[in-house]
């Protein structure tokens, strides 16, 4: 019963991974083998520290606490529920280049300095879903909202709050063996943003409306008239997503979203500068079986995205109004990150088993400014390996421990920008980060989950993780996270 | 069933890959700077000086600055990107008669008085004065 229990759990941690991973989630999944009911709260600590940021806009570090929980129950044999609520608060250390929020889904089209700093960063998020079953049809809605707070409380001193709301309705029906559903989301987002310089004594950079790559609206840099900002999006989203009604056989998915986001001058008759658009196509397809106590997973998901902005050409201002002239597609960046995945576990004992998760990575990209001229492309590809032990001890303790090793490499890649047209500083900054991008690395972690019965099915757990990157240019970077939990 | 997602996905594909091809076409403008010379005044050449700080061919929304070309019998050809342009200078003119004068330029030299560049094609005609 046990291993039943823990091989569910694990099944179910795996598909919920998997499917954030790839955003195919739909509500109608609820109602999928493999769901078991669960709930979980925990709270913990996360940090991050980078000898050479990744992402110069995201910080060298983060150190965070965090609480999360989430459940999901079948209320009856015909319907489940799902609910989930995040509270985050930290600190992202040596931010440079940008004081926008959410820069992984605004880029490039974000303000920025040169000085950058600390950045305090808070996120309140809440999630729920509810699917039914009506004979051989199911239907499903689903709610999130996030909400996120970031500040810094020295020159220059952003202030950014955003609302990110999405909804999605799924409607589906038993085919046979299969069950399959049918999404449509619908997105809503928004960020307002102003960056503020108090000392007495000026300051020692200015903000830059940044295009790029590097490039910059020159007519809107600034310390006062045009750093308050906003950004208004909105998306859809539209997927099919099937599984085998037994615990074993095939799963997958595929799903189409798009997601249009403008940003606007507050100070300026709101005119709306620049135009991002992101489209992202994802799929996934993978086979569970269940031999005996065995439990073996296989699969892949690959997702492709495009990326394309435009400029504003905003008039001369001889009528008194900021009005749009004309748009520019100046920007595009096309991605693909595609991997294949095994997932095996192989009990010795009634006790105690083994596990082990090889994964291959491609992840693929280029990105391109039309004038100036510049581009980055990069292939990389990487592969890790995680093997893992599992013990149940008969006072009821478990222990769930593993060990990670990863490999990552880019055989091709290209870098040009324009020398004459990049600010020395920020030109630097890129290509180190560039560099650390495409530099070869080497992972090695561990992860241990130590758990208790606290009676009934409740169990009280402790879990921690550790990954350490040594990269080939000597430098090194660090993550680990621990949590203290309850699970029923 | 299995060729026509073959197709749908072959489509998509080609999609991506040629979405950036037209970019060229959509952003640049082949502008003709069009001297309108004072009375009399015929230059054969006028060369402007790129390195004085008021002489400015500027994208007023990027802030990029462009080289202002050799004019020739009173035009000049560059591409550009299309917005809305500072345009204004002090150029060496070399009539037909061999003498040198300066023209000058400064219709365009503010902010409110930019000119917008918006078409493929464009001519921009700037009414010089002989200093």
């Amino acid at each position: 019963m046990i291993r039943r229990k823990f091989i569910s759990t694990l099944v179910l941690s795996v598909l919920m991974c998997f499917a954030a991973a790839a955003q195919d989630f739909s509500a109608g999944a609820l109602l999928y083998p493999g769901q078991a009911d669960s709930s979980d709260v925990a709270a913990g600590w996360r940090f991050r520290s980078e000898d050479r940021a990744r992402v110069v806009q995201e910080g060298r570090g983060l150190s965070e606490g965090f609480f999360d929980a989430h459940t999901l129950l079948h209320l009856s044999g015909h319907s489940a529920l799902r609910g989930s609520a995040t509270y985050r608060r930290g600190v992202k250390r040596g931010v440079r280049w940008n004081s926008t929020s959410d820069f992984d889904l605004l880029f490039p089209y974000v303000l920025a300095d040169s000085v950058g700093g600390d950045l305090q960063t808070e996120t309140y998020a809440f999630g729920g879903a509810y699917a039914r079953r009506l004979g051989d049809w199911t239907a499903g809605l689903s709610g999130n909202y996030r909400a996120l707070h970031e500040y810094r409380q020295v020159d220059p001193r952003p202030r950014n709050i955003t609302s990110d709301f999405e909804v999605d309705a799924s409607g589906g029906r038993v085919l046979g063996a299969y069950a399959l559903d049918l999404t449509l989301g619908y997105r809503r987002y928004f960020q307002s943003q102003t960056v503020s310089f108090i000392n007495q004594r000026g300051a020692n950079t200015t903000e830059f409306h940044m295009t790029g790559l590097g490039s910059h609206f020159g007519r809107f840099m600034g310390t006062s008239a045009y750093t308050s900002t906003y950004y208004r999006g909105q998306g859809f989203r539209a997927g099919a997503s099937f599984s085998a009604l037994s615990d074993d056989g095939w799963r997958g998915s595929v799903f189409f979203s798009h997601t249009a986001f403008v940003r606007h001058l507050v100070n300026q008759n709101q005119a709306p500068i620049t135009r991002l658009g992101v489209s992202r196509l994802t799929a996934s397809l993978y086979w569970l079986s269940h031999r005996g106590n065995n439990l073996l997973q296989a699969g892949g998901d690959v997702a492709c995205s495009l990326r394309s902005g435009s400029e504003n050409v905003i008039s001369n201002m001889s009528t008194g109004s900021f009005g749009t002239l004309m748009s520019l597609p100046m920007y595009e960046r096309k991605s693909l990150d595609a991997r294949i995945f095994g997932d095996y576990h192989h009990p010795v004992d009634t006790r105690s088993g083994f596990a082990l998760r090889p994964t291959l990575y491609v992840r693929a990209s280029r990105a391109e400014h039309v004038y100036p001229a510049r581009m980055a492309e990069m292939l990389v590809l990487a592969a890790t390996v995680r093997a893992g032990y599992d013990r149940t001890f008969p006072s009821s303790w478990r222990l769930d421990a593993g060990l990670t090793a990863g490999v990552s490499a880019s055989p091709a890649h290209d870098l040009s920008l324009p020398e004459a047209h990049t600010m020395p500083r920020l030109l630097e900054d890129m290509r180190l980060q560039y560099g650390v991008l495409t530099d070869t690395r080497a992972d090695a972690g561990a992860d241990v989950r130590i758990s208790r019965s606290a009676g009934g099915k409740m169990r009280v757990y402790l879990r921690g993780i550790y990954l350490r990157s040594f990269y080939a240019g000597g430098y090194a970077a660090r993550h680990a996270a621990c949590a203290v939990g309850l699970c029923f | 069933m299995m060729r026509s997602v073959f197709s749908y996905v072959a489509a998509v594909v080609l999609f991506l890959t040629l979405s950036g091809c037209s970019k060229e076409r959509q952003v640049f403008c082949d502008l003709t700077l069009r001297l309108v010379q004072p009375d009399g005044l015929q230059a054969v050449t006028v060369r402007i000086d790129n390195t004085l700080p008021g002489n400015v061919l500027r994208n007023y929304n990027t802030g990029q600055n462009y080289d202002f070309p050799l004019f020739v019998n009173g035009a000049a050809n560059l591409r550009v990107l299309k917005g809305v342009y500072l345009i204004a200078f002090d150029g060496v003119a070399t009539l037909s008669d061999g003498s040198v004068r300066t023209f000058r330029f400064s219709g365009y030299n503010a902010p409110d008085k930019a000119v917008s560049i918006l078409d493929d094609v464009q001519t921009v005609e700037l009414e010089v004065r002989a200093l």
